[in-house]
């Protein structure tokens, strides 16, 4: 149970839709049951993109901005239509699936891209909701080793080129897994263009230790791209289009010669090493979450010496972590593997750190439920290993425990109102600008100030044709110091339009409004470049209520994501 | 002792009986051989095989790939006893679970420098079942989960469990189960995900779990007997709907402030080992809900943690015909328990395998129960033992101890039901003893030949029959022999299967039949006894029976 702090993913999960550093109308912690006249409702129909039938037994999920627990559902009926009853206001995303189909949000252009969040307000209810399911693609075909022989237990994954923090990368988004014959089938994939990735290890389990008596080289199966190859470079792309179904995609394995890390493992925090501590190989420059351990192998010894075989060049990260009596102990090492063995890995398990915390607020102290906050590390340096987080107590103090050592930036969630954070403080160092720093050691408290007299800009968007731009993305960024990505804030149009951006710390800014934006564009520098003549100057006072009228900047204008033929 | 000596030219010199408690720099084995296949006699290509030693917690586990002519090699073994068994598409899985002699798992022993040659595994060609799943429109349904369940002990009960992972449906609805061994099967679908839709007249339905052909009962399922090879076509299932409920509530700490962001589950209260598991996720403001509920009677299980402390939610709720909106699942401190394990006999290296926990009858999927490690000192705290009954479950201790006493303050918690219900208190004290008896000895067939992958049983004297932790299994290694350590004083009978189904010596009826070729042995302390055992052959085990229900 205490690993449950860091949910290690094994499919990687895509950050589509919702940008996670957004600003989403936080609910107020303990609220009373909406009132029957408040409740809302939504409905609308499901049709076929192509032929505009409607769709019957389409399953519709609505779930609430922010929010990731309860959902409401149903299915649509013969005609295509559904309703959703009984909702409490505020704002949600809509999607619906069907087999046959791509699974679509509402709003979107895309699966990652936003959905357009649906605004409703108390006693609202919405008629007209129409969705447009496209039919699916279908890619089907068999993966076979380098005699021409079926493999089982292959892991396919279709890939796309998607945009993190400014950095292109190919991205997994559906996947399937070969069975006796070999043969794979990923369906419901959204017309595109689309690379197949096919990886597999011989060995059954990475904790299992080779021990073949042969004189030969180290050789495994690596990380191969259809048609056969394993360099991303040489990869070749299939289309799909609605209704399709490409078969014949078949991939052939590429083996490669592998070589092996050895070193120990030393217990940094007393004598003798931990049971079982497993030495994980993982990608070092992998953006989105989710894991894909390259490699592992057990420490089997007292004297902590571990083997890593079947390795394959590349640059990786060497993750060890333990766990007892609630504490953890880890460490992380950068290694560059290249075609030579690699020994002498010196890794020094060291305890996590505990972090003791505060938050007090700077101004009246009403209205603050800190029970219903929570404290959040985002890592900027090493990515797939989760997000370490703690509830905050009614007295306003959080303890974080167990935070590997690394960089990372500090975000407040379930703030209310215009409540932003005005300061952090590690000691006697500043943590809001600079981020906090772990990798030299921490020590002190963490002290956030937060206050309630941030500002708040409203507004709507329009296109060209002054229509309004729902599932637009608004970018607040701050005038100076683009750098301090705490500053920034996002958030995406309802269905009128509209937007509203609460809790901003009082400064200068620039408002923009995308049709599409990627995920942590705005930490790119380079993003805003082009468009900076497009913002609009918005400047924000202590518990200023400004507003603002947005024209989108279409798609087709901004940069970086035309290659890979979205 | 008859026959014993015929074996000593076979066995190597250097047989050390007395494991040292840290094996020095041992020389190193190795073992050679080749992968056939059981129905052509070829060998088999490229065969994934794994070498996993037994007899010791932690034990080593190796592999290596077959070559093009099927031959494998494995060198720089640690001595000791393992278990090698081969895989390769297209040929049966090892079915964890069929104990005993499974003929595609050997038992090996290897003495310190000892080099094996010549073993030859064998793989059963694989039996398929394929099919498709379709809604009551004769629609295809993606992202159905087919299982396929066998009747296997657990518990010394006889009990419909999953054999094999369930493979999900395609858009066609298409599913293909593969990699089976020979054997009595059922299957069953259900939906991935909860999900249920508004019933006409109010209410919900939703998918329910159907056995092949089309029924929600267990009993009504057929039968499906799968010989060696055989590929079952067009096993198509009509997913069943059926009325659900929704069952909603919030997660509240002791004083009714929510809590957000955690893991709920809804178990049935009073089976063991259900299929059947609803899954939540509580919201900010506390709120979960489950979908796709039948009627029966339930818990809510919840789990959290604060400042190192954990909280644990239990709350039974009956389901019928409506929906329930307004459960308040409350946490409550958990229970601490503080214990030790004490040794008698020889000191033990060390604690740091050992882990002691109370096992929840009730809530045994979930893993409600609460364990702890062992620390240097052999004391350990059971944490987070929330109000109900519990077994007590202690493991990895070496082979050769046996837990000879458990006590919460005066009260015998090695065999009986421990009962928390209003509480936990007390200290558990652990008794582990070096001085159990040992049995070691060789089965032989009707011809007086040692008999390899042999299931050697024994069995505790009638008063006893209940206590499931005295029973010990072990296979016969590549000589015959076998040897079973850590045996707690008192009557036993010994038996030699060839084949049997691991677990089935628990159960009373099963046993019966055999009770006259059990050879009976008195263990006191330290005592070391041996045996010969005649092998009771495949043909004479009972079969199967069709149905328990019928």
């Amino acid at each position: 149970m205490s690993l449950a702090r860091f949910a290690f993913l094994a499919v990687p999960v895509l950050l589509t839709a919702q940008q996670p550093v957004g600003v989403a109308p936080q609910p107020p912690a303990n609220p009373q049951p909406t009132k029957p006249e408040d409740l809302c409702s939504v409905e609308g129909q499901v049709l076929n993109a192509l032929t505009g039938e409607p769709l019957k037994k389409a399953r519709i999920t609505m779930s609430k901005d922010g929010d990731s627990g309860t959902e409401h559902g149903t299915a649509t009926d013969a005609g295509g239509r559904f309703m959703v009853p009984d909702l409490d206001p505020g704002r949600y995303y809509l999607s619906a699936n069907r087999n046959g189909f791509a699974p679509a949000q509402y709003g979107a252009r895309g699966s990652n891209r936003a959905g357009t969040p649906i605004s409703l307000t108390a006693g609202q209810h919405t008629r007209d909701i129409v969705l447009r399911l496209t039919p699916h693609g279908v890619i089907a075909g068999r993966v076979l080793d380098e005699d021409g022989e079926p493999v089982e237990r292959v892991q396919v994954s279709t890939m796309r080129y998607q945009s993190f923090r400014g950095k292109r990368q190919l991205a997994p988004q559906g996947w399937g897994v070969t069975d006796d014959l070999g043969e794979y089938r990923i369906f419901g994939l959204e017309p595109g263009k689309y690379y197949l990735s096919a990886r597999y290890q011989q060995r059954n389990f990475m904790a299992a230790e080779d021990r073949t008596a042969s004189g030969k080289p180290d050789e495994d199966y690596v990380p191969t791209y259809y048609p056969g190859t394993n360099d991303p470079a040489g990869a070749v792309s299939v289309a799909v289009t609605a209704g399709s179904v490409l078969g014949g995609t078949d991939i052939t394995l590429r083996k490669a010669r592998t070589v092996r890390v050895r070193g120990r493992v030393a217990n940094g925090a007393g004598e003798g090493l931990p049971n079982n501590v497993m030495v994980q190989l993982m990608p070092r420059e992998q953006l989105y979450f989710g894991l894909f351990a390259h490699q592992a192998a057990r420490v089997r010894k007292q004297d902590g010496t571990f083997e890593l075989r079947g390795v394959t060049p590349g640059s990786y990260m060497l993750v060890a972590q333990w766990w007892e009596e609630g504490k953890g102990s880890s460490v992380r090492q950068p290694v560059d593997v290249g075609s030579n063995n690699i020994d002498n890995v010196s890794l020094l398990l060291t305890p996590g750190v505990e972090l003791k915390g505060q938050i007090h607020v700077e101004g009246p102290p009403g209205g603050v439920q800190f029970d219903s906050l929570n404290v959040s590390l985002e890592p900027q340096g090493f990515l797939p290993m989760g997000q370490p987080n703690a509830s905050v107590k009614q007295d306003g103090s959080f303890t974080l425990e167990n935070v590997p050592a690394d960089t990372y930036r500090i975000t407040v969630n379930g703030l209310t109102e215009n409540f932003y954070v005005k300061a952090i403080r590690m000691g006697d160092a500043d943590a809001l600008d600079t981020g906090l720093d772990l990798t030299r050691g921490g020590s002190g408290a963490l002290e956030i100030a937060i206050t309630p007299n941030g500002g708040q800009v409203d507004g709507a968007v329009q296109k060209e044709d002054s229509k309004p731009a729902g599932g637009a993305s608004v970018l607040l960024a701050p005038d100076s110091n683009r750098q301090q990505f705490s500053l920034f804030k996002t958030t995406t149009t309802d269905q009128y339009g509209h937007f509203s951006i609460k809790g901003v710390a009082p400064g200068g800014y620039k408002l923009f409004a995308f049709e599409q934006m990627d995920w942590g564009a705005y930490q790119d520098p380079e993003f805003l470049k082009p468009h900076e003549d497009k913002g609009e100057a918005v400047a924000i006072r202590e518990s200023s209520h400004e507003t603002a009228q947005l024209k989108v900047i279409p798609a087709e204008a901004a940069p970086a994501t035309k290659k890979d033929g979205n | 002792m008859r026959g014993i000596h015929i074996l000593t030219a076979l066995i190597p010199a250097a047989m050390n009986a007395q494991q040292p408690a840290q094996p020095p720099k041992a020389e190193a084995c190795s073992i050679e051989g080749q992968v056939v296949s059981t129905a052509t006699g070829e060998p088999l290509p490229k065969a994934s095989i794994q070498l996993m030693q037994i007899g010791k917690p932690r034990g080593e586990w190796y592999t290596t790939t077959a070559t093009a002519g099927g031959r494998f090699a494995l060198q720089d073994i640690e001595p000791g006893k393992y278990r090698l068994q081969a895989t390769k598409t297209g040929y049966a899985q090892l079915q964890f679970g069929v104990g005993g002699a499974s003929r595609q798992v050997t038992s090996l022993s290897l003495d310190p420098g000892q080099h094996l040659r010549d073993v030859v595994l064998r793989l059963v060609p694989q039996a398929v079942i394929t099919g498709r799943v379709v809604d009551e429109d004769g629609e295809p349904m993606p992202h159905v989960s087919v299982e396929v369940l066998r009747y296997r002990y657990m518990a010394g009960k006889r009990q419909l469990l999953p054999s094999s992972g369930g493979m999900g449906t395609n858009d066609l609805g298409e599913y293909r189960v593969f990699g089976l061994a020979a054997g009595r099967y059922y299957l069953a679908a259900r939906p991935q995900t909860d999900m249920d839709t508004p019933y006409q007249s109010g209410g919900w339905q939703s998918y329910a779990r159907t056995y092949y052909p089309g029924t929600s009962d267990p009993a009504g399922a057929t039968a499906l007997d799968v010989s060696p090879g055989a590929r079952l076509r067009g096993l198509d299932f009509t997913l069943m709907k059926t009325r659900s409920v929704r069952v909603r509530g919030r997660l509240v700490r002791a004083g009714g402030r929510p809590i957000q962001n955690q893991e709920v589950r809804l178990l049935p209260r009073d089976e063991s080992f259900s299929l059947s598991e609803w899954w939540s996720f509580a919201d900010q403001q506390g709120v979960f809900q489950f979908r796709g509920v039948t009627p029966g009677a339930y818990s809510v299980l919840a789990e959290w943690s604060e400042d190192g402390k954990w909280y644990s939610a239990r709350q039974p709720v009956d389901v019928r015909e409506n929906d329930i909106s307004n459960l308040v699942v409350e946490f409550s401190p958990g229970a601490e328990l503080k214990g030790q394990v004490r040794v008698e006999g020889r000191p033990l290296a060390s604690f740091s395998d050992i882990h002691v926990g109370l096992q929840s009858d009730a809530a045994f999927r979930f893993g409600g129960g609460a364990f702890g490690a062992v620390k240097r000192d052999g004391s350990f705290t059971l944490s987070n033992i929330g109000p109900d009954r519990y077994r007590l479950n202690a493991f990895g201790s070496p082979e050769d101890y046996y837990i000879k006493s458990a006590l919460v303050g005066d009260k015998e918690a090695l065999d009986s039901l421990l009962d928390f219900t209003q509480g936990a208190s007390g200290t558990l004290d652990i008794l582990l003893s070096s001085n159990g008896g040992q049995v070691e000895g060789v089965v032989l067939n009707a011809a007086e030949q040692p008999v390899t992958g042999a299931a050697v049983v024994l069995v505790p004297d009638e008063p006893r029959r209940a206590q499931t932790r005295l029973y010990k299994d072990v296979s016969t290694d590549q000589y015959g022999r076998f040897n079973i350590k850590g045996i707690a004083p008192g009557g036993y009978k010994l038996f030699a299967w060839e084949e049997v189904e691991s677990g089935a010596y628990q159960d009373p009826d099963f046993l019966k039949a055999f009770e006259a070729l059990g050879e009976r042995k008195a263990i006191r302390e330290g005592s070391r006894e041996s045996a010969q055992l005649k092998l009771i052959p495949a043909e004479n085990k009972k079969p199967a029976p069709a149905n328990p229900a019928r």
